[in-house]
């Protein structure tokens, strides 16, 4: 009996003590996983955070360039996804999940960021390279989705025209160029050179020739900006060369007929055998063998960004048929290449200076931009209405830009149904 | 480890503590239980002791025993499912022995019957408010033709909704309970075994293109006695929070207190496994090149170019097999004639599957101990341990897989010149036939212990306390390999050699004590008080690493790859909570009963929300009324429950986050942060409501039975990942609460025994149920998703598309809706299954169940595929097979330049375009469909010539399950879902996108007993 009541007694108070203090510190846990945001600094941290920013867009821009190549006809699409084949037909669906994810997405991802750095107050504002950093992501970034989307938002923003989207990326390369070049070392001064280039292509774009003639002449020579890569197998979606990764890792990207020339600028081959198309009816369907790029050989290859021989053609562009001319001329001359003898109307030398861009910038992400702005003088652009080169598939559509995702317009409230 | 050996020294503690055996003052009482019709004995079952914790179970013999029973007047009760219960008080001298034998009636009501889950206080099924389903599964797996827990659970219990993933074999079911009571949360149940928590969810693991495993997969169903299902709001108020979506809970068996005697089971038993469909022709017409003389193409060589020809490359291959299951069991039971009892069981069961890498193999072993060192304390502990392997083919949604592989190759890539492994040969992938598919492998496997330890302490008549504590270990080593080819049948640099491999840690630990304190006041008024508190600590730990490029394919480990990366993940949850009953019962047929929980845990990162769980409930066994004289209907009892659950979501829900992840700089990679998630300071816990009523009927003297359940659960408060517009830069969607989910319903279950005699007995059952699900309320979020839509006034993920409006066959313009709007239910609306067992001459039984599911759509994505994208149907390539009306249905306008739809809403006078992608009316077909899912034969085998093989009883069972569909469905199988293994929002959706329909089998089982 006198066991059973200790054991009675120990029993209630063990129950006690159960419902008594201690229950709300026991219950805390941690999660490494993740960064709290509160335990971070954001002055100190901004250069980080911007830098973060930067890497994001340089990981979109490999995607950017993929598919406004398919969707120009810089590469077949040599995979069976219906949504990549989407891009090669031009008929982007605003459903589309690839794209969603894959470029609307990582684009914003960089905006997203940029835009909370900015919203940082940092010392010596007119010079601080987390600012810079930030300016000239979103110039970047403005300046794409201006050149391959119909229209825009940012960060659950209204809908943004063409001409809003290419202000803000003249807006935020100014940013970067004037607070690049205060800062004056290494990293700013490359940024503010960028930045001149990539206004110069928003004024082009936007139609304003003798600002694009400005920034594009003010650009030192020589001047090369590249999106470094890096190849690390944890991290080859964020820091890897994403069009080499698609050929590698999917088979998803080929050299169309049109593109298999002889020019040191466009160099291609046929694929080795340990590399395969990932639609394995490729060759069968397209009617030649599999080919490959060979201006990006492994996923630490660079891809260019911003540079003076892009500000040349700006230049050329801006001036009109005779500058055109000259640079066609000097650089066939360059590449080994024959000198351009045909007609030299207006409308034939804006389409061989397209020609020219199109070798020269071969898989840059600049082909959909070029389609927008100089329209049928852009060649090799799938043909709406032509029978797409794969069988069961409906016609090539009439698309020149991408829409925004269904998903954007039903979540964020300043859009419409569009 | 300090902490556990803690919990070690005051377990042993308490059984130091228990009084010492009664001995002198006590005595033994013996028995048998037998069946009242036909004569025959009856294990398992109960019998207990009125006011003590004294009890055992019949053996195979129908004898029981009890010791150290308290000397004087003696109730004893015996209780056993599908027989009405009997009580029988016997007078025992001290030191002597006496006898109490029972003739049970089988019957098809048992309102005596003892349930374990989701009550307290007096835990008879008269005394409980809320819908309790139980379901013994001993003979379950004796008879019919089940090998995992979710088979147990198919078509046996109205309410409860088992969807199968797919025909691979371990593949994982989806389980609902009344429907899916969250958006964002797991809607799988909640799962206890022997009064503990244990992981019931689909692993972490690689994935195989849609499907996964299922860790109730790892259970082996010789080992359970009963599964109890609690499907209302009786489930929260003791199983806490995380029991919204219901709970199940698992019995396991037990030893014979009382019985010296040591019995065996052995089982043996053999599965044929057919794959159950016949692959798809792939179409193709031939091109000029491939119909030259020197075409590689067999089949297109020498004809005309265009000509229609086709291929099956699985059928061409026969890369189907027929699979196998082999298993062996045995068990033992017995005790050591006072007051200890041993259940022990080991299970080897070994399965191929219809495809040539796909396996499940499970060993078991079980020691179930009873210890009653006397009349006021039993200490039973239990111990389940086993090693799983599953080995998963590459199907679905992937090109590796074998129905993608064959359904979407072309017989335009047929190819007799180079060899099959030099070109596509009319499969998908290039070099990529059955060698290269099979060689790939993608499996887990588990170690598991289960271990749980239970003390009841009876110290006086009127309280009782239960205490439990146990743990659920789990170790997973899972793991994928690509083997390095020089033929490149993968993709890219995976044909260099390719490894993943994952090790899961995972522990939950479960503390529980309930407190029940009876008192009765007058001569009609019984009361109880119950208290009980609960701790649950779970911990998660994940590290993953994958290699590429080998050297050579024997050395396929992490180490010996030329790049390697590696990850991890961790997450802890906590919770706790006090639970409160109060239970008052008059004339001991009217019971009502207030009770509420208060539960707290870590979800919300930093900070813990305590939330009050109130429920209630009232049982009236009206037939027990002195004035009842309704002559058929002799049982008759009315119920109603009300109970609120809550729940949150995981750990650090509401935290503002970031990703850590690198970035270049100036040539060097650093690491840094991007945009995780912007949290939820407001976040709160998602809070659920449910009322039930019903009643139980018996007539014409139980041997008829009707149950009827209607519910109203309405969650509210919604926990969802609302959507971010991708333009946030957000890379995960943020918890928010927002408006509500109602679902009702009806379940009815109708058992009837219309024959029970020595020579005939008959019994069938029919179950009806149905789910009428619907989002009351978005709380202001727009409608979103594409094929399966979230919008107001529709079942979640209903499907939507642009409907069509009218088809011109002249000029083939095909109309249709401006926006998404609703096709059908996703989940069906109504469910209904058939049982009956025929047993004839004692020895010979017939069992046969049929099920079937209705009002639900499926989406037929391997057709949609196949006849829209990558183009493989005779249906899109032969112009004659469909109509033209069908073919503007299903394709829209094939004209040049023309769109192939068009919606109603014209801007600036012109119509706007929709796309085949979202015109999917052809593709989004019903999916009901009528099932003969059972059919077993068990001959047992009379005793005399058992025993010729020295066993006491032996019997052999021939089955077939999955024997017949019936359906309008044009694809394989309807009740597929190709991606099974998603969650959240993402596991609102039924595809058949490729997907392997569930298999027939025929299997032959013995069973011996000694």
């Amino acid at each position: 009996m006198i066991r059973t009541n200790t054991l009675s007694r120990a029993l209630a108070i063990a129950s006690l003590g159960l419902g008594l203090g201690g229950c709300t510190e026991w219950l805390q846990v941690t999660n490494p996983t993740v960064v709290d945001v509160k335990v971070t600094n954001p002055p100190e941290d901004a250069p980080v955070l911007a830098a973060s920013a930067s890497q994001s867009f340089s990981a979109a821009y490999g995607w950017l360039i993929m598919y406004s190549g398919w969707f120009t006809g810089e590469s077949d699409v040599s995979e069976t996804f219906p949504t990549r084949n989407e891009f090669g037909r031009r008929a982007v669906d605003p459903t589309n999940t690839s794209h969603r994810d894959e470029v609307w997405f990582p684009v914003h991802q960089g905006i997203a960021q940029a835009y909370l750095v900015l919203g940082i107050e940092l010392p010596n504002a007119a010079s601080n390279v987390a600012y810079i950093r930030s300016h000239h992501t979103l110039g970047w970034a403005f300046l794409n989705l201006a050149e391959q989307f119909c229209s825009g938002t940012v960060v659950s923003g209204p809908e943004l025209s063409t001409a809003q989207l290419l202000d803000s990326a003249v807006a935020h390369f100014t940013a970067a160029n004037t607070q690049g070049t205060a800062l004056n070392n290494a990293e700013g001064l490359s940024i503010a050179r960028a930045a001149l280039v990539g206004r110069a292509r928003a004024h082009l774009q936007a139609g304003r020739k003798p600002n694009a003639l400005t920034d594009a002449n003010a650009v030192p020579a020589g001047f090369v900006y590249n999106v470094t890569t890096f190849d690390d197998l944890a991290q080859r979606a964020r820091l890897g060369n994403r069009i080499w990764q698609f050929i590698a890792d999917r088979g998803s990207n080929a050299v169309p007929p049109a593109y298999r020339i002889d020019d040191p600028r466009l160099p291609w081959r046929i694929a080795p055998s340990n590399l395969l198309p990932q639609d394995a009816a490729y060759a069968t369907q397209r009617g030649i063998p599999y080919a490959i790029q060979n201006k990006y050989t492994g996923f630490a290859t660079p891809i260019r960004l911003a540079s003076k021989l892009e500000a040349d053609y700006i230049a050329a562009e801006a001036q009109g048929t005779a500058a055109m001319l000259d640079l066609i001329q000097a650089r066939r001359a360059a590449n080994d290449q024959p000198a351009y003898s045909g007609d030299t109307g207006d409308a034939a030398v804006l389409a061989e200076f397209e020609d020219q861009r199109a070798v020269e910038f071969y898989l840059e992400g600049k082909r959909l931009g070029d389609l927008r702005r100089n329209g049928a003088a852009v060649r090799n652009v799938p043909v709406p209405g032509s029978t797409y080169w794969k069988p069961g598939f409906a016609p090539v559509s009439d698309q020149t830009c991408f829409p925004i995702p269904r998903t954007e317009r039903d979540n964020n409230p300043n859009l419409g149904p569009g | 480890m300090r902490g556990k050996l803690r919990w070690v020294g005051a377990l042993i503690a308490l059984a130091a503590v228990a009084p010492p055996l009664v001995g002198q003052n006590s005595g033994t009482i013996t028995g048998t239980v037998t069946d009242q019709a036909t004569g025959q004995p009856l294990s398992d079952a109960r019998i207990s002791v009125a006011g003590s914790v004294l009890q055992t179970t019949s053996d195979p013999r129908g004898n029981y025993r009890l010791v150290n029973v308290p000397a004087g007047q003696v109730t004893l009760s015996v209780r056993r499912i599908g027989y009405r219960g009997g009580d029988q008080t016997v007078t025992l001298a001290a030191g002597g022995t006496a006898t109490a034998n029972f003739t049970l009636t089988a019957s098809v009501v048992t309102l005596d019957e003892v349930i374990v889950s989701g009550t307290a206080g007096d835990t008879r099924r008269s005394a409980q408010a809320a819908s309790v389903a139980e379901i013994g599964v001993t003979d379950i797996v004796r008879t019919a033709p089940v090998r995992t827990f979710a088979e147990i659970l198919q078509s046996r219990v109205p309410g409860v909704q088992v969807s199968v993933g797919s025909g691979t074999s371990g593949a994982a079911s989806q389980i609902r309970i009344r429907g899916n009571a969250s958006l964002s949360l797991s809607n799988e149940p909640l799962v206890v075994i022997d009064g503990i928590l244990m992981a019931a969810n689909n692993p972490s693991q690689y994935g195989a293109g849609g499907q996964t495993t299922s860790r109730l997969s790892e259970l082996n169903p010789k080992e359970i006695e009963s599964i109890e299902v609690v499907k209302g709001p009786a489930a929260s108020a003791l199983y806490g929070a995380d029991a919204a979506a219901g709970v199940i809970q698992i019995i396991t068996k037990r030893g014979r207190i009382g019985n010296n005697r040591f019995s065996q089971d052995i089982g043996l038993e053999y599965h044929s496994i057919d794959a159950n469909f016949e692959p798809l022709d792939n179409f193709g017409n031939c091109t000029p090149a491939l119909v030259a003389p020197s075409s590689p193409n067999p089949l297109c060589r020498g004809q005309a170019a265009g000509t229609l020809v086709s291929d099956n490359p699985l059928k061409r291959t026969n890369a189907l097999r027929t699979g196998d299951t082999k298993g062996l069991s045995w068990s033992g039971t017995g005790g050591n004639g006072t007051n200890f009892g041993y259940f022990l069981h080991g299970g080897y069961e070994t399965e191929r599957g219809t495809t040539l890498n796909n396996e499940f193999d499970r060993r078991n072993g079980r020691a179930n101990l009873n210890w009653t060192p006397s009349s006021k304390l039993t200490l039973n502990a239990s111990f389940g341990m086993n090693r799983a392997n599953f080995a998963l083919p590459q199907n679905d949604n992937n090109v590796y897989g074998w129905l993608g592989g064959s359904h979407l190759g072309t017989p335009l890539t047929r190819n007799d010149s180079v060899g099959p492994d030099r070109s596509e040969d009319g499969w998908f992938g290039f070099a990529r036939q059955v060698a290269a598919i099979a060689a790939i492998e993608n499996g887990r496997q588990t170690h598991r212990t289960i271990a749980s330890f239970q003390a009841n302490f009876v110290p006086t008549s009127w309280w009782s306390n239960r205490f439990t504590v146990g743990a659920d270990w789990i170790k997973d080593e899972a793991r994928t390999f690509y083997p390095r080819n020089s033929l490149g049948s993968y993709q890219g640099t995976t044909n260099t050699g390719a490894i993943d491999e994952l090790r899961n840690g995972e522990e939950r630990y479960t503390v529980d004590y309930l407190s029940d304190m009876r008192l009765t006041t007058g001569e009609n008024l019984a009361h109880n008080l119950s208290l009980g508190a609960q701790l649950v600590d779970h911990r998660f730990d994940q590290i993953s690493s994958s290699g590429l490029g080998l050297a050579v394919n024997s050395n396929n480990t992490i180490g010996g790859a030329a790049s390697r990366s590696a990850s991890q993940n961790y997450a802890r949850t906590k919770s706790v909570g006090f639970f409160g009953q109060w239970q008052t019962t008059l004339n001991d047929r009217l019971t009502v009963n207030v009770g509420a929980r208060m539960d707290a845990n870590s979800s919300f990162g930093n900070t813990s929300e305590w939330f009050f769980l109130p429920k209630a409930g009232i049982s009236y066994v009206i037939s027990q009324e002195p004035w009842w004289n309704l002559g058929l209907i002799n049982t008759f009892r009315l119920r109603a429950a009300y109970g609120v659950s809550g729940r949150s979501p995981s750990p650090g829900a509401s935290l503002n986050t970031l990703t850590a992840t690198p970035y270049m700089l100036g040539g060097a990679v650093q690491q840094g942060a991007i945009l995780r998630n912007p949290g939820n300071d407001s976040l709160k816990a998602e809070r659920g409501e449910e009322i039930e009523f019903g009643f139980d009927a018996g007539f014409l003297n139980d041997r008829v039975g009707l149950e009827m359940t209607y519910y109203v659960k309405t969650s509210k408060d919604l926990l969802l990942e609302r959507p971010l517009p991708g333009s946030e830069g957000y890379s995960f969607n943020p918890f928010v609460n927002i408006g509500e989910l109602k679902n009702k319903g009806l379940e009815v279950a109708f058992t009837a025994q219309p024959i029970s005699s020595q020579n005939l007995g008959w019994d069938f059952r029919v179950g009806f149920s149905t789910l009428d699900s619907k989002i009351t309320d978005m709380g202001g979020i727009l409608p979103f998703g594409t094929t399966n839509r979230f919008m107001e006034g529709q079942q979640p993920g209903v499907f939507v598309g642009n409907r069509i409006r009218s088809i011109d066959e002249t000029t083939g313009i095909v109309t249709v809706s401006d926006d998404l709007e609703p096709i059908g239910n996703l989940n069906p609306a109504y469910e209904g299954n058939f049982s009956t067992n025929l047993t004839l001459f004692r020895n010979l039984r017939l069992y046969a169940s049929l099920d079937g599911k209705g009002d639900f759509y499926i989406y037929n994505n391997t057709a949609f595929f196949r006849e829209t994208q990558s183009v493989r149907s005779d249906n899109r390539l032969d112009p004659d097979k469909l109509s033209r009306l069908e073919r503007l249905r299903r394709y829209g306008n094939p004209t040049a330049g023309q769109p192939a739809f068009v919606r109603e809403r014209l801007v600036s006078g012109f119509p706007t375009t929709a796309t085949v992608n979202e015109v999917r009316d052809a593709f989004v077909e019903k999916g009901d469909f009528l099932k003969l899912r059972e059919v077993s034969v068990t001959y047992t085998l009379p005793t005399g010539l058992a025993s010729a093989f020295r066993a006491s009883g032996a019997s052999i069972t021939l089955a077939g399950q999955n024997l017949a569909t019936w359906t309008n469905y044009s694809g394989f199988d309807p009740e597929v879902i190709s991606n099974i293994a998603a969650t959240g929002l993402n596991a609102f959706t039924r595809t058949d996108f490729l997907t392997l329909p569930t298999p027939r089998r025929f299997i032959v089982r013995l069973n011996a007993q000694f």
